[in-house]
């Protein structure tokens, strides 16, 4: 494969600018043939609706100026979208329990919730942040704005909070109780 | 004799067995593949040890259906009803779908060692504060709601003693017991009196006469010029 296509796909890959140099590096070529792989690419993508952006040490793929109403229009419909059931189930949890882990989350719902933490978090929702007791693991919590949107200054103020808290802790306790009884 | 013996580091099915048996002999499958390689799938099926229960009813149905194909490629005389042709062709029409999947495996496994294609690293998105239009308290509780209402209860399940039932050993001796003990026929049957030629019926008389006198049967008659019934007792020396 030539050296621009080769460029290509790990900018691709990335999603984010590279330099110029860590590109001569990976690549094991000079500065010089890099540029003409730039050149190469650069000339390739024109018409396309993607465009190769440099400056002097920098380099990326973004979606090229053409494109740009059609991106804004659908940036503007993801942000302003309804939520759908599912989604505002998933931020019911995440209010009421004050922050969730992932397994956590996935335990009470019962289904994947990868793309619905995505859209929280993209728009500002619910943020991630590393657990405290394992910085291997994310807590999605609720965000400040949320609260103040809802009119509410802590997750304590939600509505029956302490029934639906009460409810959750037994569901949470139930797989131990069948063990027991049952052995 | 055969020096077929399997060993499987793990259990597999009968239809897996059942082809390797004919993969190894370089057979197509065929009926007459099959009928060869039936002993040693018995052979097979009866020395397995920690037998799965869920199996067994595979095993079953598969072995009968070799035991139909042997006794027809022994008897080729022997008629087979619609019923047991289908359990036949069916067997077939499996084996040839594993047959298949088997060599489609083979090319899979080229793929999975080759390249492979990568979707872009997740970016980092700056998020920015968009909620939707109809979030409130109200809605939010409507929706927790929803979610407790969704968990998974404990159920207990009741628990009942199963009774014990006849094992299919004893239920089998019964019958043995009971077929040859009772097999009994009316004289009236025997002779198609109603139907018959009066001739017929002499002749049948004298053949039950002979099979008395053989100790093949015994005869009854309950009440004078009533019908005869003939059994057979346990069926052992005949006297004379």
């Amino acid at each position: 494969m030539q050296l621009d296509a080769q460029i290509e796909a790990l900018l691709f890959w990335r999603g984010e600018a590279m330099t110029k140099r860590d590109l001569s590096r990976v690549f094991g070529v000079n500065l010089v043939a890099i540029n003409d792989g730039l050149a190469d690419l650069r000339k390739k993508l024109t018409g396309r609706g993607i465009a190769l952006v440099e400056n002097g040490s920098d380099v990326t793929l973004l979606t090229s100026p053409e494109a740009s109403v059609l991106i804004e229009k659908f940036r503007k419909e993801e942000l302003s979208a309804e939520l759908g059931r599912a989604a505002l189930e998933t931020l019911a949890v995440i209010l009421y329990k004050n922050g969730v882990t992932r397994r956590e989350l996935e335990y009470i719902r019962g289904v994947n919730s990868t793309a619905i933490l995505r859209t929280l978090l993209m728009r500002g929702l619910v943020s991630r942040i590393a657990d405290q007791k394992d910085d291997r693991v994310f807590r999605y919590e609720p965000t400040l704005e949320l609260f103040a949107l809802l009119g509410i200054s802590r997750a304590e103020e939600l509505p029956a909070f302490a029934s639906v808290i009460s409810e959750l802790g037994v569901f949470e306790k139930e797989p131990e109780k069948i063990i027991t009884t049952e052995s | 004799m055969s020096p077929f013996s399997v060993q499987h580091p793990q259990f597999e099915g009968p239809l897996d067995v059942l082809l390797d048996l004919i993969e190894r002999r370089e057979l197509q499958v065929s009926d007459i593949a099959l009928a060869k390689v039936t002993d040693d799938f018995l052979a097979y099926a009866t020395n397995l040890s920690d037998f799965p229960l869920a199996e067994s009813a595979q095993f079953a149905l598969i072995c009968s259906t070799l035991l139909l194909l042997k006794s027809k490629a022994l008897l080729p005389g022997l008629a087979l009803t619609p019923e047991e042709q289908g359990s036949i062709a069916n067997l077939e029409r499996r084996l040839k779908l594993l047959e298949r999947f088997r060599a489609l495996s083979k090319g899979l496994q080229k793929h999975l060692e080759s390249e492979r294609l990568y979707a872009p690293k997740e970016r980092q998105v700056q998020p920015i504060f968009a909620p939707p239009q109809n979030l409130s308290l109200a809605l939010l509780r409507d929706m927790m709601r929803r979610v407790l209402l969704a968990l998974p209860k404990v159920e207990k399940l009741k628990q009942v003693t199963i009774q014990k039932v006849i094992s299919l050993e004893e239920m089998i001796e019964n019958l043995k017991g009971r077929i040859t003990s009772a097999l009994r026929m009316s004289f009236k049957d025997f002779s198609g009196a109603h139907k018959a030629e009066r001739v017929n019926i002499i002749v049948s008389f004298l053949a039950m006469l002979e099979l008395v006198k053989q100790g093949i049967i015994a005869v009854v008659q309950g009440e004078k010029h009533g019908d005869i019934t003939m059994e057979t007792e346990n069926l052992a020396t005949p006297r004379y």
